[in-house]
């Protein structure tokens, strides 16, 4: 529920690590490159991996935390952009872990740029939230009318103890905006960890939450019902909506767990990849 | 007693304000091969209430209602509303649910109906149900909390007559899950509002019901 003021979550606090990464994917040459990489510790990202073979203009990078997760009070700034034709998904090799934050979440905005003609995939796996972690995330996408991007993002939690602890809360905006920054769609959800074993969860049971955006012309087709019928094979309960103001859809899954909902988001990017330029993605070994 | 009177013919389900059109995700969920008994329900509307009506619907009503006469306000409330209402069913089915209760209020003769229908017709304003309902409420004398109470009610009673016409349970057991949650809706609608809210949500199940049933061959409800 939406009932705490945002100061309670602005006290400025000296504990937590300000880490600002920066990625600027250009093409040049039939490829897509990192002309601009600020990624400092705890971050770590590999080279780009061509790995399409009928996209060969494709980078594929990984970004990931060496640092064993994410901690109080920690303040992530991330900021990935694509210039014109360019083409890059950015991903991670594993899911992120939010530690007990102690009441000073971790704080991370998530900037994504998306300039005419390109493609920018961002799909980090599912975070897992411990017990009494917090994190308020928001994502921003600014998208050219006719370029694409595929943004997933996806929350689990975990007891370690196996004590069926709380994590605390888990705050998370998606923002869709024009490139003239007008606001398209805006999908904001607050979840505490003590409604989920309440009464009336709005989970019914589940334990893994996420959504995946699909922005930009499909020109390949993407068939809702067919999406959705491969995810419940999966072990997903999924629907799928247009979203208001632009031109794209929102998936929503729930999953049994947070390896099932990995696989489900999965599954969406590949659908979404192929319904974008008609080709299968070739697999994101992890 | 006038003001309790007042609320009692908005919140009145003979009132034609359209919304028995709506089952806002339950007869989805009885697609996904879920029984819907007694408890079930109550599960259900519970968490509608505390998880959708309280951190988006209260906040958007309570904005409606506080804009009153001034239109760029009201224009700004309903705007935030289309862009935060990204399951397009329940976008589109609060724009008709909204049309049709405007639609009514312009019959009976409600002051500001017509100025408001004339601003929806021309494009200035989408016209989503809190709005159309903030408005309204206001010209006919009803406060916000008041306001607030009909709209908590009318969700919890709209998804309970939902179940009852969709054959789920009969007409005492809706009455039974209907006391169990009113506290409930009570609490939720007697929150003030605070300027820093913003509108969101955390019903995923409900609106995954929601967003399947919108391609369903067979419905009863339009949403």
């Amino acid at each position: 529920m939406n009932v705490r003021p945002p100061s309670e979550f602005s006290i400025a606090t000296t504990h937590g690590r300000t880490i600002r990464a920066n990625l600027q994917f250009a093409v040049g040459g039939g490829r897509s490159f990192l002309t601009h990489q600020h990624v400092p510790y705890p971050f770590h990202l590999t080279r780009p991996f061509y790995l399409d073979r009928e996209r060969p203009d494709c980078a594929t990078v990984y970004l990931q935390s060496v640092s064993g997760g994410l901690y109080r009070a920690d303040d992530l700034d991330i900021t990935i952009s694509t210039s014109e034709g360019a083409a890059a998904h950015v991903t991670t090799q594993a899911a992120t872990v939010v530690h007990d934050t102690q009441s000073d979440p971790v704080r991370q905005r998530v900037s994504l740029r998306v300039s005419p003609g390109s493609l920018l995939v961002y799909t980090p796996d599912p975070i897992v939230l411990f017990p009494s972690a917090d994190i308020v995330s928001e994502t921003t996408i600014e998208i050219a009318a006719d370029a694409r991007a595929i943004l997933c993002e996806g929350q689990t939690w975990f007891d370690p103890l196996a004590q069926d602890r709380d994590f605390g809360i888990v705050e998370t905006s998606v923002l869709v905006r024009g490139l003239d920054g007008t606001l398209l769609a805006a999908d904001r959800s607050i979840l505490p960890g003590r409604a989920l074993k309440q009464r009336y969860s709005p989970l019914v049971g589940y334990r893994a939450v996420g959504n995946a955006f699909l922005l930009g012309e499909m020109s390949a087709g993407l068939d809702p019902s067919d999406v959705e019928r491969d995810l419940h094979a999966l072990g997903c309960l999924s629907g799928i909506s247009r979203l208001p103001g632009a031109n794209g859809l929102i998936v929503r899954l729930l999953g049994p767990d947070g390896g099932t909902l990995a696989r489900g988001l999965g599954l969406v990017f590949r659908a979404g990849f192929r319904a974008m330029t008609g080709l299968d993605p070739a697999p994101r070994r992890k | 007693m006038l003001s309790l009177l007042t609320v009692l013919q908005h919140a009145d389900t003979a009132f034609p304000s359209g919304a028995f059109a709506f089952s806002n995700g339950l007869e989805g969920v009885s697609t996904l091969g879920r029984k819907i008994d007694r408890d079930a329900l109550q599960d259900l509307v519970g968490s509608v209430l505390l998880h959708r009506w309280t951190p988006f619907d209260r906040v958007a009503l309570a904005r409606s209602h506080r804009a009153g006469t001034d239109l760029d306000a009201l224009i700004a409330v309903d705007r935030e509303v289309e862009i935060a209402n990204v399951v397009e069913p329940l976008r589109t089915g609060s724009r008709r649910n909204a049309g049709a209760l405007l639609a009514a209020h312009v019959r009976i003769g409600t002051p500001g109906a017509e100025r408001l229908l004339g601003t929806i017709r021309s494009g200035g304003l989408v016209g989503h149900l809190t709005t159309v309902q903030g408005y309204l409420w206001r010209e006919t004398g009803i406060a916000e909390g008041e306001a607030l109470g009909i709209s908590a009610y009318q969700t919890a009673g709209g998804l309970v007559a939902a179940a009852v016409r969709l054959g789920q349970l009969g007409a005492i057991d809706a009455q039974k899950v209907l006391a169990a949650v009113i506290p409930l809706a009570a609490e939720a609608a007697a929150r003030s509002v605070e300027d820093w809210e913003r509108l969101s949500s955390a019903t995923p199940f409900m609106d995954i019901a929601v967003m399947r049933h919108a391609r369903a061959d067979l419905k009863l409800f339009a949403n």
